[in-house]
C-alpha cells in the first residue's frame, strides 16, 4: 500500500509539474505567438492583392464551398479586390490556400499551411507552380497538376477553380463592389 | 565525466547505422538533406533536455512508474521548445512544424534515457545526450544527401547534377530510404569487418 501511495505521489508530482511549467510557458508565449500569426497573414494578404492597402473581414454565404475566409482589399477606401482563404483537402492534411482576385483576374495565389509529403506534394509551394495562376483571368480552368504530385496539385487546381465559380455567382448575385 | 560517453554515439552506437533506432523519422524525413538536419536539430534539442532532467531526478522515481514519467518529462519538454519557437522564432517554427511533434515519439529519447541517463550523472548524460543526438543528425544528413543527389540531383537544394539529369522518382518515396539504408548499413558493416583483425 506504502509503494502504490509513493508511485501515485510521484506521478501526481510530475504531472503537476509538467502542468505548471506547460501553462506558465503558454500565457507567456501565447500573445507572441497570435501576433506572429496576424503579422504573417497580413503580408501574406498584401502579397497575393499587392493593389491593395489594407484589408478587412468581409462574410459571404460560403456553404458548401472549401473557402472559410474571405477579406476585402481596400485602398482609398475603395475595394480594389478580394481575397478568399479556402481549407481544401490535399494528400495528407488539409491545405489551406490563399487566393487574391481584383473580381477580373487571380491576382496571385499563396499556399499558407500544408502537410504534404516533403519533396513531392510539398512543391505546391514553388514559385514555378503557383506562377500558373497569376494574373489569369477568371474563367480559365485549365491548370498543369505536378508530375509525382497530382493529389496535391490537383486540390490546389480544385480550390482555385472553385473559387472562381464562386467569384462568378458573386458577380452574377451583383454581391461584389 | 569522459570524452568517450560523446564519441561512442557518433559511430559505435551510431543509433541509426548501430543500434537501428529511430527508423520511423529515419525513413520518413531523409528524402532532403536539409530536412534531416532540421529534424536532427530537434532531436538534440529535445535529447538533451529529457536526459539532464531525467538524470537529475534518477534517484527519486520508482522504476515501476518510470515509463510515464519519462514520457510525462519528454511531452513537456518538446511541448515548450515548440511554444518557445513559434513565439520567437516563427520563421524557423514554420520549418520545423511538423518535425516537432513527431520527436516525442522517437525511441531514441526514450531509449538514451533507459539505457543511460537513469543510471548516470548529469554530465554523462548529456555527453551520451549530444552525442547521440549528433550521431542522428549526421545519419540522416547522409542519408538525406545521397536520396536527394539521386531523386531530385540537388544536395542541400544546390544544383549538383543539372536539369539534363532524369530524376529518379523511387528515391524521393519511402522505399529509396529502405534501399540506401540497407545498402549504406551493409557497406558500414563491410568497413567495420575489415577493421577488426587489426584491432
Amino acid at each position: 500500500m506504502n509503494e502504490t501511495l509513493h508511485m501515485l505521489l510521484v506521478l501526481f508530482v510530475a504531472s503537476v509539474l509538467s502542468a505548471a511549467a506547460l501553462t506558465i510557458v503558454y500565457e507567456k508565449t501565447q500573445p507572441l505567438i497570435e501576433k506572429n500569426n496576424g503579422n504573417s497573414l497580413d503580408l501574406e494578404l498584401h502579397e497575393v492583392l499587392p493593389n491593395a492597402e489594407q484589408f478587412e473581414e468581409i462574410s459571404f454565404n460560403v456553404s458548401g464551398t472549401n473557402i472559410v475566409q474571405t477579406y476585402k482589399g481596400l485602398s482609398n477606401n475603395r475595394i480594389v479586390g478580394y481575397v478568399f482563404l479556402s481549407r481544401t483537402p490535399g494528400f495528407s492534411d488539409y491545405i489551406k490556400i490563399l487566393i487574391g482576385t481584383n473580381k477580373q483576374q487571380i491576382t496571385d495565389v499563396k499556399i499558407i499551411e500544408n502537410a504534404e509529403t516533403p519533396g513531392l506534394g510539398s512543391r505546391i509551394t514553388e514559385d514555378s507552380f503557383l506562377s500558373q495562376f497569376r494574373n489569369k483571368d477568371i474563367n480559365t480552368h485549365e491548370f498543369d497538376a505536378i508530375a509525382g504530385a497530382t493529389i496535391s496539385s490537383s486540390a490546389v487546381i480544385n480550390a482555385i477553380t472553385e473559387t472562381e465559380s464562386f467569384i462568378n455567382k458573386l458577380h452574377e448575385q451583383g454581391k461584389l463592389q | 565525466m569522459s570524452f568517450k560517453d560523446f564519441i561512442t554515439g557518433l559511430w559505435e552506437q551510431n543509433p541509426i547505422f548501430r543500434i537501428i533506432l529511430g527508423m520511423c523519422p529515419t525513413l520518413a524525413v531523409t528524402n532532403m538533406a536539409i530536412n534531416g538536419l532540421f529534424m536532427g536539430t530537434a532531436v538534440i534539442f529535445v535529447l538533451i533536455s529529457s536526459c539532464i532532467i531525467v538524470s537529475l531526478i534518477r534517484n527519486l522515481v520508482p522504476s515501476k512508474i518510470r515509463i510515464p514519467v519519462y514520457v510525462i518529462i519528454i511531452a513537456t519538454v518538446t511541448t515548450i521548445a515548440d511554444y518557445i519557437l513559434a513565439a520567437y522564432y516563427p520563421s524557423i517554427h514554420k520549418v520545423l512544424g511538423i518535425y516537432l511533434p513527431l520527436v516525442i515519439v522517437n525511441c531514441i529519447i526514450l531509449g538514451r534515457i533507459e539505457a543511460f541517463a537513469k543510471t548516470h550523472s548529469v554530465g554523462r548524460s548529456f555527453l551520451d545526450a549530444f552525442g547521440i543526438g549528433l550521431g542522428f543528425t549526421w545519419g540522416l544528413i547522409l542519408l538525406g544527401s545521397i536520396r536527394e543527389l539521386i531523386g531530385f540531383g540537388t544536395i542541400f537544394g544546390l544544383t549538383v547534377l543539372g536539369s539534363w539529369y532524369p530524376q529518379v522518382l523511387i528515391m524521393k518515396l519511402p522505399t529509396g530510404a529502405f534501399i540506401t539504408l540497407g545498402l549504406l548499413i551493409a557497406s558500414l558493416n563491410l568497413i567495420k569487418k575489415r577493421k577488426l583483425p587489426t584491432e
